[in-house]
């Protein structure tokens, strides 16, 4: 069987009545089947326009399930979304982005996925409806491992909310994203790394977030550095407070992409850039928000 | 650009009709609108769908393939295995040790056990699932080391030690040449196996006429001749039942210079299910296939003269060559014939070791033999260069040939524009004022390389001439070049018809070429070792020749004078210093009166003396004239992510007279990078026989983004024997990336690789260990008597 309805509720409904294998883009869906004939019954949600584009709501943003990386690269968004925006242009190549979407992307919660470490650092929360019902999960709870989330066989993702962060006066807040790949583009990343920072009217910092993926089954907040960081003054000095001890819980693993302790190495000199990043950034008098 | 240098030893070319200008390919309009098809869009009408079943185990004796339940099935029209052969089969003559599908012992994971053709892909794929195989497994062998170890089982039970091919070569006195040494430098290399990453998938085509018995195959080959060869010893059949088609093809660079498995497979699948067969590989089973350059080790130990000259050279190569002869022997020779002319050495040691591996099967690759050892050589020089105080020029200058010259193994250079791209690229790059002053994390490293244009001898001795073109002219005044010469994307095509075209002063526009179809295009060796632009160019120039000198006797009689008395203009042609004057058509039409359709044959042979000398193995290698180049490399470094950055390369390449600029110069990018791939990225990897990487995700070809701006010069050093002078242009630039790579990279860091690629992971290892030593090094220096061993000075 394959559905492809026009609008969320008839999608619930559908997914309500019995097991369905969820299509957005196809580009996790169709390279995990190569080789294969589709045996699954579909639902293709890709006429579900109602989930696509970003909108602010205030307490929160709202990217639509449907939207997809190009989507992301092109929005007119405050500097709190540069790391996302990075990451959107990064992912696979120019083909992929316009197909492939950020939910997709969280859903498939490969250890590798560009998506999660910029998401995680924002504090990002996965919307997920079922027919009748709603709720929202915090991304770090959402991404059980390798390929497994915390998302329901009825429910479908259908948004991704991230908090509006520099509330308050004066405070202003921006992000960044590295990714390492043994070439720049169309490539599994061997490690990535983001950073979310807010900054008060004196200079320190006041919130943050630092996640960095493919070193562990799923992509990991560093809350050690996080909390050594808060109250720091936002200088290139802070790239050093980043230390080994801090990437501790990560458990990176050897494979053809990268040796476990190429990928440790190169993570945390990955967070003193993109720390420095920011610093620089802020020194610069660049545009926060 | 184009370097015109006074001091070339030949006059600069006369100014031409055809040649030398910027001619796009005649076959690209096809391409670039999608037009083309290629061996995968064919079917000429329905045909089964064919599968291969492979082995799963990477050595085991073969006790049963059992067919029955897969023929039982619905849509499945016939199963083969090895025993549907005649006789095995491989390029060399003599070394055929492999089947088109494994008989008796499987000697690689994913080697090809049976096949399977049906009516569609679903019955196709319940059939491969349905054979019963039985394998009793063996001991395996995956690296050289193990397999040449002491009490190693063995693949073949003719070759003793997994050796395949052993070389021994001795020129001049070695141990004279290093004690007249001022230094002598010995170093270990290690290069990881690497793959083609042609972009189109290998597809066959085969029809059997049962009514006829005739077979004819459509095929992604770059050597339909030596394809029809084995089609026929394979399948037991005579060359004349069968026809053999090479339509559009998506790339070679060697993985289709020798018949391939699947391509005899599909031929017998046609013959037993008695009708057309298509078999298409994925990209994993196109790795499978493989044919790739071997992981190679190589103990090199040069000496040199303060001047910089080379005194001696002692080097140890050994080839990982999987489990099948293929071109292996030729491989380990090449290895050891090309440490000879490019530079004038004093004397040279060489053992080669091809060794067997229950891997897939390595082979022929663009720069065939040549690249590693050239990665060590060039790599030494430099290293040496550096503990003499010499600038890595005058180092490669001290060395130059001077043509014409004989090697110490008998090699004939003609003509050698090295001095001039050394010029070209060492000017072009800013060598003198940047090198060294880059600030760290930046550098500049340089190479040389050089390759053959055709192998003099071909693999197939028959006493032929080396290259045949036809030329047929008709009533409908187009001229038609008939040849078998396989155009792979390379643009043999429009070159044979910028030749005649130049000849007979005619527009491209008349000209036509129709290639490689063994029913009706003279036979071809095929396109590798860099052959065609020589040896069917020089063919294509005498065919053209002859066809003038047939239209230049027709417009005589008609006009009543002798053939010396007209003067040939292409389009017309007169009765020198007179108005008397015919069209082309009028003179075809005279031609034809007299014989009828036109049809002038063109052959062409290499020399005698350029075809190597006397000892066991001395034609690999030898050539009638060999392209010479020079490159520099700007590196990046990020000695904290081990991040290596292609900033520009400045390459310089002595083609001879380059025919096609335009074609010439993307030959020689497309060189440049490929070694590139090599150098930095790509890596076949393997676990316990399985392919960790074999596809274009894992298997890491540079895109876009990784590339560099590649500045070409081109060096045209008219070589005497080449048509209009020209020489091979599509593989010498790659040999000298990866050594240059590797000594730009020293000169922004301060350290030397000796192991490709040259991946993050790998140079931050290393950029690691080099603290680690440093830290070591300063401590016992620190400590009064203890000594720090010399062993450290790496
Ligand atoms: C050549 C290539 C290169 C790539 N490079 C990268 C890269 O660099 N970085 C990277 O992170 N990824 C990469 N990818 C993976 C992929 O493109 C991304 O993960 C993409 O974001 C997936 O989105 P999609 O819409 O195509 O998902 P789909 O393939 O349609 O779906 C993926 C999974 O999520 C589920 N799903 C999708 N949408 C929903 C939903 N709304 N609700 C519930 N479940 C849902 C599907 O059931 C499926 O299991 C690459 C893929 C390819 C083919």
């Amino acid at each position: 069987m394959y559905l492809r309805p026009a609008t969320v509720d008839e999608a619930l409904a559908a997914l309500a009545a019995r097991p369905l294998a969820v299509l957005a883009g196809g580009t996790d869906f169709y390279p995990a089947r190569v080789g294969r004939p589709v045996v699954e019954d579909v639902l293709d949600v890709s006429r579900l326009t109602e989930l696509r584009g970003i909108r602010d709501e205030g307490s929160h943003w709202r990217i639509g399930a449907l939207t997809t990386w190009s989507d992301v690269a092109r929005a007119d968004l405050p500097p709190l979304f540069r790391g996302l925006q990075q990451a959107a242009r990064e992912v696979g190549g120019r083909q992929i982005q316009n197909a492939g979407t950020v939910a997709g992307n969280l859903c498939n919660a490969s250890p590798a996925a560009d998506g999660a470490p910029p998401l995680m650092a924002l504090g990002a929360q996965v919307e997920l409806a079922r027919f009748g019902a709603r709720r929202t999960v915090p991304l770090s709870d959402f991404i059980l491992g390798n390929r497994r989330t915390a998302r329901g066989a009825d429910e479908l993702a259908t948004a991704i909310l991230v908090p509006a962060w520099a509330r308050q006066a004066g405070h202003s807040a921006r992000s960044a994203f590295l990714k390492l790949g043994a070439r720049r583009y169309l490539v599994i990343s061997i490690a990535m790394v983001a950073a979310t920072l807010e900054v008060s009217p004196t200079g320190k910092i006041t919130r943050c977030g630092i996640a960095v993926g493919a070193c562990s089954p799923v992509a990991k907040r560093l809350t050690a550095l996080e909390k050594r960081l808060l109250g720091e003054r936002l200088t290139a000095g802070i790239a050093a407070l980043a230390a080994p001890a801090h990437l501790a819980e990560l458990a990176p693993i050897d494979d053809v992409r990268a040796a476990a302790q190429y990928r440790r190495e190169a993570a945390l000199e990955l967070v003193r850039r993109a720390l420095a990043a920011l610093a620089a950034e802020a020194g610069a008098g660049r545009d926060w928000s | 650009m184009r370097h015109e240098d006074v001091s070339l030893r030949r006059a600069p070319a006369p100014p031409t009709h055809s040649i030398g200008s910027r001619t796009p390919l005649v076959d690209g309009i096809e391409k670039v609108t999608g037009r083309a098809r290629y061996t995968a869009d064919l079917p000429l009408g329905p045909t089964l769908v064919g599968r291969i079943g492979r082995s799963p185990v990477a050595h085991g004796v073969i006790r049963r393939i059992d067919a029955t339940r897969a023929l039982a099935l619905p849509g499945v029209r016939a199963v083969i295995t090895g025993e549907d052969f005649a006789a095995p089969y491989g390029v060399i003559p003599i070394s055929q040790n492999e089947w088109p599908l494994a008989r008796g012992k499987v000697r690689y994971r994913g080697e090809p056990l049976f096949a399977v053709a049906a009516e569609d892909e679903a019955a196709a794929e319940a059939a491969l699932a349905a054979v019963a195989v039985d394998i009793e497994p063996l001991p395996a062998l995956f690296t050289a080391a193990e397999a040449r170890a002491p009490g190693a089982p063995l693949l073949h039970e003719n070759k003793p030690g997994n050796i395949e091919r052993e070389v021994e070569q001795d020129f001049g006195d070695v141990a004279a040449g290093f004690a007249a040494a001022d230094l002598v430098l010995e170093r270990r290399y290690e290069c990881a196996e690497v793959a083609h990453g042609q972009i189109e998938l290998n597809a066959t085509v085969a029809h059997w006429e049962p009514e006829r018995e005739r077979l004819t195959v459509h095929s992604v080959t770059q050597v339909p001749y030596y394809l029809h060869l084995t089609l026929a010893q394979t399948l037991g059949l005579d060359s004349s039942q069968i026809r053999v088609v090479k339509p559009f093809v998506g790339g070679g660079f060697g993985h289709r210079v020798e018949p391939l498995n699947f391509e005899m497979v599909a031929a017998a699948l046609a013959r037993a299910a008695s009708g057309a067969v298509k078999l298409e590989l994925t990209r994993e089973e196109g790795f499978l296939t493989h044919r790739g350059r071997p992981a190679t080790e190589t103990r090199l130990k040069i000496g040199m003269k303060r001047s910089g000259e080379i005194t001696a050279v002692d080097a140890e190569v050994v080839q990982r060559g999987g489990a099948y002869g293929g071109y292996g022997l030729v491989t380990i020779l090449y290895a050891g014939a090309l440490l000879h002319a490019l530079y004038k050495v004093g004397a040279v040691r060489y053992r080669g070791y091809r060794v067997y591996t229950n891997l897939p099967p390595c082979g022929a690759m663009r720069g065939h033999g040549a690249v590693n050892v050239r990665f060590a050589f060039e790599s030494l020089l430099d290293e040496m260069a550096a503990e003499l105080g010499l600038d890595p020029f005058v180092v490669r200058r001290a060395n130059l040939i001077e043509p014409p010259y004989r090697t110490l193994n008998d090699l004939q250079v003609n003509s050698c524009g090295l001095a001039q791209c050394l010029d070209a690229v060492e000017q072009a790059s800013g060598w003198r004022e940047r090198r060294g002053k880059l600030g760290r994390g930046r550098g500049l490293g340089m190479a040389c390389s050089h390759y053959v244009s055709g192998s003099a001898k071909p693999v197939h001795w028959s006493g032929e001439p080396h290259a045949v073109v036809n030329l047929k002219l008709d009533f409908d005044t187009g001229i038609t070049v008939l040849t078998g010469a396989s155009d792979i994307g390379q643009g043999s095509s429009t070159l044979l018809a910028q030749v005649v075209a130049e000849v007979l002063l005619l527009p491209m526009a008349r000209i036509r070429v129709v290639a490689t179809d063994s029913a009706l295009t003279p036979k071809d060796n095929g396109s590798y070792s860099s052959r065609v632009s020589f040896m069917v160019g020089n063919a294509a120039l005498r065919a053209a020749q002859g066809l003038k000198r047939v239209l230049v006797e027709a417009a005589a009689k008609r006009m009543e004078v002798e053939p010396d008395d007209i003067d040939w203009q292409g389009e017309s042609c007169c009765v020198a210093g007179t108005d008397r004057r015919m069209d082309f058509a009028q003179v075809v039409q005279a031609a034809l009166a007299d014989t009828g359709t036109l049809t002038v044959k063109g052959t062409w042979s290499t020399p005698p003396e350029t075809q190597g000398g006397k000892f066991r193995g001395a034609a690999v290698g030898s050539t009638a004239g060999f392209s010479y180049a020079a490159q520099v490399v700007e590196v990046s470094v990020d000695e904290d992510t081990g991040m290596v950055r292609v900033e520009r390369v400045w390459v310089a390449h002595d083609c001879g007279r380059a025919l096609n600029p335009l074609a010439v110069e993307g030959q020689v990018q497309g060189a440049v990078w490929m070694g590139m791939g090599q150098a930095l990225s790509e890596e076949t990897r393997y676990h316990a026989g399985l392919p960790l990487a074999a596809n274009f995700l894992d298997y890491r070809i540079p895109t876009i983004a990784e590339s560099p701006p590649i500045e070409v010069t081109l060096v045209e050093s008219m070589d005497p024997l080449g048509p209009f002078g020209a020489k091979e242009a599509s593989e010498g630039g790659l040999h000298a990336f990866p050594p240059a790579l590797a000594a730009a990279v020293c000169d922004a860091i301060g350290l030397r690789v000796r192991e490709l690629p040259l991946s993050p992971d790998r140079l931050l290892e290393a950029i690691q260990a080099r603290r680690r030593e440093e830290k070591l090094r300063a401590l016992r220096a620190g400590r009064p008597g203890a000594d720090v061993p010399e062993a450290e000075r790496r």
